[in-house]
């Protein structure tokens, strides 16, 4: 957050009221047109503390020290704030952490989070009321007028007085129990009057004119304010123009603004969420006017937060997980930060989970003990073997092969068809296939020369074979007029055309489930078992055998049955030439 | 009506359920109508049921309108209605063997086409599922087992164009503006295409081991840069950023089972919905920073299953209809 320009008066006036009257701490709350409520801009811390964590040099005068303490205060709050993932960064070694904080310490840093639209809150109502409000026993105040209750209680603040000063309210506390007294109050005034501008504590209208860039004004008032209003006696003129010169402010103070606001937004977000819930629920729940207000302003945040994609929302999300949650997700440093947190909320009951019930919602508030499935869960698992996401496979797996399946002649379904008619069609569809197949392979056998084993080169080749054989037949009735003797050498070589005598040849071709296996090569003992025996073991059942021996020569020609062989693959035209090439 | 286990019982009138004779899968519901609920019977036969209910939120009850009715060959996959408010007709789309659409009347339904593709009256590869284009609704995408994705002009009835969008079958499709559509498919990638340039994809994911199907894919209409994809046998939701392929900006692993569906929050940029077979449904939100831990959901919901469908629609954006085993129940979020 960017340091807002020097507002020269007024934290040394924060400073000096404090002081000057031993409280325990100064609080400047400002108007924020934006945010339409009193946001914390300013204070300054007086009271007990428990460890400085600084190096001091001796000669630091106690109002040095004690604006240091004020600003370490305010950068560990911010840090807080910040989450997780700013921390490691942000801090330096010899910053505070929560735990060096004495409890007031710790109520001076959560008042930075809180802001007070106009009318709530102690803050709130002085502002409205132009008058000053005097808390005593405010630690056992109604939670409707003070909001902070809880926190003062464990702060021990036993006295808070709101004094609207200027644009805004400053506010006072002590550990003490001090009864009101008007003296102090003027003092207090007395203290910023001098400062800001010449006017006594009833602002008369010419203390206004004083407002322009010309006087010793403090660095928040803008420099582009219009000339001064025509001075008027009224207060609620008085009131109109002081607001006037807000919104005028507005513009260039924006950016001093906007420097705690996101800030505020996001701590709003985080605490609010844990510690203004409680608050709203603290002395009256059934206070409405107070809750809505309360309610309303938790409202437009979260709402901020979930539409923009504001940078800081993530971190007060995972901040705000992490508060409920168990301890192991949170971070040493962040410990006692919660355990403060969870021992203001002790005194009331846990609000977390009804929060998302008693909304209308099936949802419940996610734990992470839920990611454990159930024993019920885990038995239902086993009980489908496993079978994870079993419907959406069947979905996208099963569903279109059913789709297709009376169509589609190699459908795999593992379901049968439920309609009977449907059934017969397909089985006598089947039938006609395989007595198709099965005379392809005679074909195949038939024809020598085959290079592919697919339907359509055997009919190419047995076409081309019919051809051969015509013109073969036409020369050799022309030759056979010439003379016999080259008839029988014709004859030979025809034989020698079907068969090729050159090395050993192997033929295999497999059409559907029927296989045809030729086989020409020399002979060796005992050949034809080990064929027929190496032939089932790759999964083809020999159902006929033609063999012979000429010569020396062994020639075979085997049909086979296919079938799934012992690890369910079935056989290919390659795995069987090459298995019988190796036996032969 | 089964509860959560957990202490805080959702009251009944944030649960609303239907108890269906047979088990149920697609769910869809109305934009026109905000009270008609089309589910479609998951039943491992020839013979399936597509009926409508109607939601009403004030009497917490999900009745079948039993005019409303009619039989679909096989578990349709897909049921979705015409996205738009304003459409001339209540019209619902169903997907199975092909794209059918039908007109949802007060008292009956009638059936407007079948769009089938096949040139032959031979084979036509079924449909794994659909996405009907928001921005412009006479435009309808479906995915199929013969790896290629279909956009039909629905108005005409005739198909705009055909892509092969994969190396292995298509399993879901979702649009993301008016001509660009992304697909996942069985060769595990998510590619998105353009329909100015059907000749290019972009593969924006790829399942890490590799040839892992893809099984759903959801965009964020609110935020386009995001999408979100589970995987087969995986108890994890991957949320991808179309500006950084391949390196998803998120893992969401919390449920103790596969997860079954996923769906974008309709209303909202960084929620999203995930069920799965832990029986769980579990509501996310999207921080813009993650822990170290990795990203918790926000809240949960346990149904007495688990949960095979999970619809946020539109038409009803405050509540998440559910489906498990007979049952289908809409939840306020």
């Amino acid at each position: 957050m960017a340091e807002p320009p020097p507002r020269n008066r007024l934290p040394s006036s924060l400073q000096a009221a404090v002081q000057a009257v031993q409280w325990t701490y100064s609080i400047f709350w400002q108007f924020c047109p934006q945010q339409g409520a009193m946001v914390w801009s300013g204070g300054c811390y007086n009271g007990a503390i428990k460890t400085r964590k600084t190096v001091q040099a001796a000669e630091e005068s106690e109002e040095e020290s004690m604006r240091q303490r004020s600003e370490q205060l305010r950068e560990l709050y911010e840090c807080l704030a910040g989450g997780e993932a700013g921390q490691h960064e942000r801090r330096p070694s010899a910053a505070l952490s929560p735990e060096d904080l004495t409890e007031s310490e710790w109520f001076y840093l959560m008042c930075v989070s809180f802001s007070f639209p106009p009318g709530i809150g102690l803050p709130g109502k002085a502002y409205v009321d132009r008058r000053h409000v005097w808390l005593t026993r405010a630690n056992k105040a109604d939670g409707t007028l003070f909001s902070r209750t809880i926190l003062a209680e464990s702060a021990e603040i036993q006295t808070v007085v709101c004094i609207p000063i200027l644009d805004g309210v400053v506010e006072l506390g002590t550990t003490e129990k001090v009864q009101e007294d008007i003296g102090l109050v003027q003092r207090v005034k007395g203290f910023f009057a001098d400062c800001q501008n010449p006017k006594p504590p009833r602002p008369a209208p010419s203390g206004h004119s004083s407002s322009n860039p010309a006087s010793s004004s403090p660095g928040y008032y803008s420099l582009a304010l219009p000339p001064p209003f025509p001075p008027s006696q009224m207060a609620e003129e008085e009131e109109e123009e002081e607001e006037k010169e807000e919104e005028e402010e507005v513009g260039p103070d924006s950016d001093r603004v906007d420097g705690p606001t996101p800030l505020n937004r996001n701590i709003v977000e985080a605490m609010h969420l844990d510690m203004s819930d409680q608050d709203i629920r603290i002395g009256s729940p059934d206070d409405s006017s107070n809750n809505l207000g309360s309610n309303f302003h938790l409202l437009t945040v979260t709402q901020r937060g979930t539409s923009s994609e504001h940078g800081g929302f993530d971190r007060v999300v995972t901040g705000c997980f992490r508060l409920p949650h168990s301890a192991d997700l949170i971070t040493e440093e962040d410990t006692h930060y919660s355990q403060t947190v969870s021992s203001l909320l002790e005194n009331q009951s846990n609000r977390w989970s009804t929060l998302s019930s008693s909304a209308a919602t099936a949802f419940s508030k996610w734990l992470p003990e839920s990611a454990v499935s159930t024993p019920t869960h885990r038995r239902r698992d086993l009980l489908l073997d496993g079978a994870s996401q079993w419907v959406l496979k069947y979905i996208l797996f099963t569903l279109p092969l059913l789709h297709a399946k009376p169509r589609n002649a190699s459908a795999s379904a593992r379901r049968g068809p439920q309609d009977e008619l449907s059934g017969n069609h397909v089985l006598a569809e089947r039938r006609r296939r395989e007595k198709l197949n099965e005379r392809f392979v005679v074909l195949r056998s038939m024809v020598p020369f085959v290079t592919k084993m697919d339907k359509a080169s055997i009919l190419t080749d047995t076409i081309e074979y019919l051809k051969q054989l015509k013109r073969r037949i036409q020369q050799l009735e022309a030759e056979s007029e010439r003379s016999t003797g080259r008839r029988e050498k014709s004859e030979l070589r025809r034989d020698g055309g079907k068969r090729p005598k050159v090395g050993a040849t192997v033929e295999v071709s497999i059409i559907e489930s029927d296989a045809l296996v030729e086989i020409s090569c020399l002979d060796k003992s005992g050949l034809l078992l080990d064929l027929m025996q190496m032939l089932r073991g790759l999964g083809l059942h020999v159902t006929t055998a033609h063999s012979s021996i000429n010569n020396g020569t062994f020639n075979a020609e085997l049909r086979a049955k296919v079938v799934e062989s012992a690890n369910g693959r079935r056989p290919g035209i390659t795995e069987v030439k090459t298995a019988i090439s190796v036996l032969i | 009506m089964e509860n959560s286990t957990q202490e805080s019982q959702p009251r009944p009138e944030n649960v609303v359920t239907y108890e269906s004779p047979y088990p149920i899968y697609a769910m869809a519901i109305s934009a026109v109508n905000r009270r008609r609920v089309a589910v479609g019977s998951f039943i491992e036969e020839l013979k399936n049921r597509v009926d409508i209910l109607s939601f009403s939120e004030d009497s917490s009850s999900l009745k079948p309108v039993p005019s409303l009715s009619f039989d679909h060959p096989y578990p349709p996959t897909k049921l979705l209605f015409h996205p738009s408010v304003s459409a001339p007709s209540n019209l619902l789309a169903s997907s199975g063997d092909f794209l059918r659409l039908w007109e949802v009347k007060d008292s009956s339904i009638a059936a407007v086409s079948t769009l089938n593709n096949s040139k032959t009256s031979e084979y036509s590869a079924p449909l794994t599922s659909f996405d009907w284009n928001e921005v412009e609704p006479r435009r309808i995408g479906t995915s199929s087992i013969d790896t290629t994705c279909t956009i039909w002009d629905i108005e005409k009835g005739v198909v705009e164009t055909q892509l092969i969008a994969h190396d292995k079958e298509v399993y879901d499709i979702a649009w993301g503006e008016a001509g660009v559509f992304a697909s996942v498919s069985a060769d595990g990638s998510v590619r998105i295409f353009d329909l100015r340039d059907k000749e290019h994809s972009t593969i924006i994911y790829e399942s890490p081991m590799p040839d892992t199907p893809l099984l759903r894919l959801a965009w964020n209409k609110q935020d386009l840069r995001y999408m979100a994809t589970i995987l087969m046998d995986s108890n994890k939701i991957v949320i991808l950023d179309i500006r950084s392929p391949t390196m998803p900006v998120a893992e969401l692993e919390r449920h103790s089972a596969s997860v079954n569906a996923i769906a974008w929050a309709p209303q909202s940029a960084r929620h999203i919905c995930s069920a799965g077979d832990d029986a769980q449904a579990l509501l996310w939100e999207l921080p813009t920073v993650a822990g170290p831990n990795g990203i918790d959901p926000m809240s949960m919901y346990s149904a007495g299953a688990e949960i095979n469908q999970l619809q946020w629609s539109a038409a009803q954006p405050d509540w998440i209809a559910v489906a498990f085993a007979n049952k289908m129940q809409m939840l306020k979020v």
